[in-house]
């Protein structure tokens, strides 16, 4: 975790308030791509849900680097 | 005589169906959705609407009026029927541009009520003449401030990229979208577009990026579920300035093809003088007078110089159909100037709109919607029996089972236009000649008159059926 407690909270509280579901209204598929092109162009609140997405990408992808490095699980064989 | 049906075409929305009851048009509103409904009739934008002749009028009728045909529902309203149902595959630049612009321009004016639209289909509009007209009473409903807007796939892929094709690279429309049925994925547009395509604001955002986020969703890049999107996305004025700017960028579209088409220069190319022209429309007016057609179909109409003809002998609407793009813009621009009933729509005679989408019955093929009382096909016939080979009985057969009367005119061999037609083929077409023709007529139809037209030996014929051909009158 940061050592930065307060920017870390901030943004932590931000994108929780951003959170909050829309509610499911139309018999129609939006559409995933013009859903996240709104939410980019809905200012603030929607570019740091887009960041947010988009983070959980990055960090995954850090996240099985480190773990390839450190140790391969064992092989198992299927009975 | 009851004859109800629950339309083909009216499945998707489930907040209610459209029916037919002995030709009126009647819609329910689901149990459901009543609430949603109640609430828009109470803000009076459906007032507003059917003022601006934006909306088709309705009223509220009995609910025992469709029997058991439909259940769950609340109301039922009663729509005015229209003319002619024609679809966004058919339609030219011009029309499927003013039905974009109308959308928005409803969407606008919904919001400030409080009012969304749920999609943005672009079947939800139909035309009266030139005049785009919204159709679906039940895509209204409250409007969540801070929402996403629904629709907006559904209209880039409807309206918006089936207008970029043709302003991007002048490829019409008409051929993708009735193959697709649902206009043009982002994803496709994107991959056809140049630099110079992409440097604007507009293609950004509406064809790249929002094709861009799309395949992140896709190939797992992101992981969207509906708990990821805030309540709060876009605030109602972003919401406004992004139909506003659509709107703003739709209006200027034009077609990259912009060069005069052989069919506008027709005026200069056609065979006939100015004084055989005027005694042709002549002919067309005499026929309306006397046949009383209140709607009348025009195969091959070009600009619309006899579909306007008929009009002024007396028609009430005119539906002209043609091959050429050029000309079909030449036509709506002269029914928009003037305000007339024509309507005139892309076809390829040879390959007609066919009975398609769910079932193959959703839309209905162009033969299933022939209820005009005549029809026209003038400087038509060689067109489709040289230049397309098809035979001549087959071609006035078909022509003749559209409607109960009407005129064709033949060609001859030696009207210059089907000697150039001939040029450069051999003349296979043993069969077309004037007394072969009028011979195929009179296995239908008694000819009430007839006229040669131009001294190259153009014929008109007046035919009317002994009785009325069976077609279909749906409207989805």
């Amino acid at each position: 975790m940061s050592r930065r407690p307060t920017l870390t909270t901030f943004f932590l509280v931000l994108v929780y308030t951003v959170s909050l579901p829309q509610e499911a209204l139309a018999y129609l598929d939006p559409g995933s791509g013009s859903m996240m092109l709104q939410l980019l162009l809905g200012g603030v609140v929607g570019v740091l849900a887009i960041l947010k997405l988009y983070w959980n990408t990055f960090a995954g992808l850090f996240r099985r680097k480190r773990r390839q490095e450190d140790s391969t699980p064992p092989f198992e064989v299927e009975k | 005589m009851n004859t109800g049906r629950a339309l083909p075409g009216s499945f998707r929305d489930p907040s209610g169906r459209v029916y037919e009851l002995d030709g009126r048009i009647l819609r329910t509103v689901a149990a459901h959705f009543a609430a949603d409904f109640d609430f828009v009739e109470s803000t009076g934008l459906f007032q507003k609407l059917t003022a601006c002749n934006w909306l088709v009028p309705f009223e509220k009728a009995d609910t025992a009026i469709l029997g058991g045909l439909a259940n769950n529902f609340k109301y039922v309203l009663e729509v005015t029927p229209l003319r002619f149902i024609s679809y966004p595959y058919e339609w030219s630049f011009p029309a499927l541009k003013a039905a974009a612009l109308l959308h928005l321009e409803i969407h606008l004016a919904a919001l400030e009520y409080g009012v969304t639209l749920s999609d943005a289909s672009a079947y939800n509009i139909q035309f009266r003449g030139p005049r785009p007209v919204f159709i679906d009473h039940l895509s209204f409903r409250r409007y969540r401030p801070g929402e996403i807007w629904a629709g907006h796939r559904q209209f880039c892929e409807q309206f918006l990229n089936p207008l970029l094709l043709r302003a991007f690279f002048g490829i019409s429309h008409n051929g993708w979208y009735r193959g697709t049925q649902e206009g043009i994925k982002a994803q496709e547009l994107s991959r056809l577009l140049k630099w110079r395509h992409r440097a604007s604001w507009s293609v950004l955002t509406h064809v790249l990026l929002q094709s861009f986020f799309q395949r992140s969703v896709e190939n797992n890049s992101v992981h969207l579920s509906k708990d990821k999107i805030p309540a709060a996305a876009l605030p109602l004025p972003s919401f406004q300035r992004l139909l506003k700017k659509l709107h703003s960028w739709i209006s200027k579209l034009r077609p990259a093809d912009t060069a005069k088409t052989f069919w506008q220069d027709y005026a200069q190319t056609q065979s006939y003088s100015s004084a055989e022209a005027e005694s042709k429309k002549r002919f067309v007016s005499d026929f309306v007078e006397k046949e009383k057609p209140k709607s009348i179909w025009d195969l091959g109409c070009n600009t619309g110089d006899y579909c306007i003809a008929a009009l002024k002998g007396g028609a009430e609407y005119a539906v002209g159909f043609d091959y050429d793009q050029g000309a079909l813009e030449l036509a709506f621009a002269r029914a928009h100037e003037k305000n007339l009933a024509f309507q005139s729509l892309f076809f390829d005679a040879a390959n007609p709109s066919p009975n398609q989408g769910w079932n193959e019955q959703e839309r209905s093929g162009l033969q299933a919607r022939a209820s005009s009382d005549a029809v026209l096909a003038l400087a038509f016939i060689h067109h489709l029996a040289i230049t397309r080979n098809i035979p001549l009985d087959q071609l006035v057969d078909w022509i003749m089972n559209l409607a109960p009367g009407g005129i064709i005119e033949f060609i001859p061999k030696s009207d210059p236009m089907v000697q150039s037609l001939l040029r450069h083929r051999e003349d296979i077409f043993l069969d077309y000649t004037k007394e072969v023709f009028l011979n195929y007529v009179v296995r239908k139809a008694r000819i009430v008159n007839t006229a040669t037209v131009s001294s190259s030996g153009r014929l008109l014929v007046w035919w009317q059926n002994a009785q009325t051909p069976g077609a279909h009158n749906l409207k989805t």
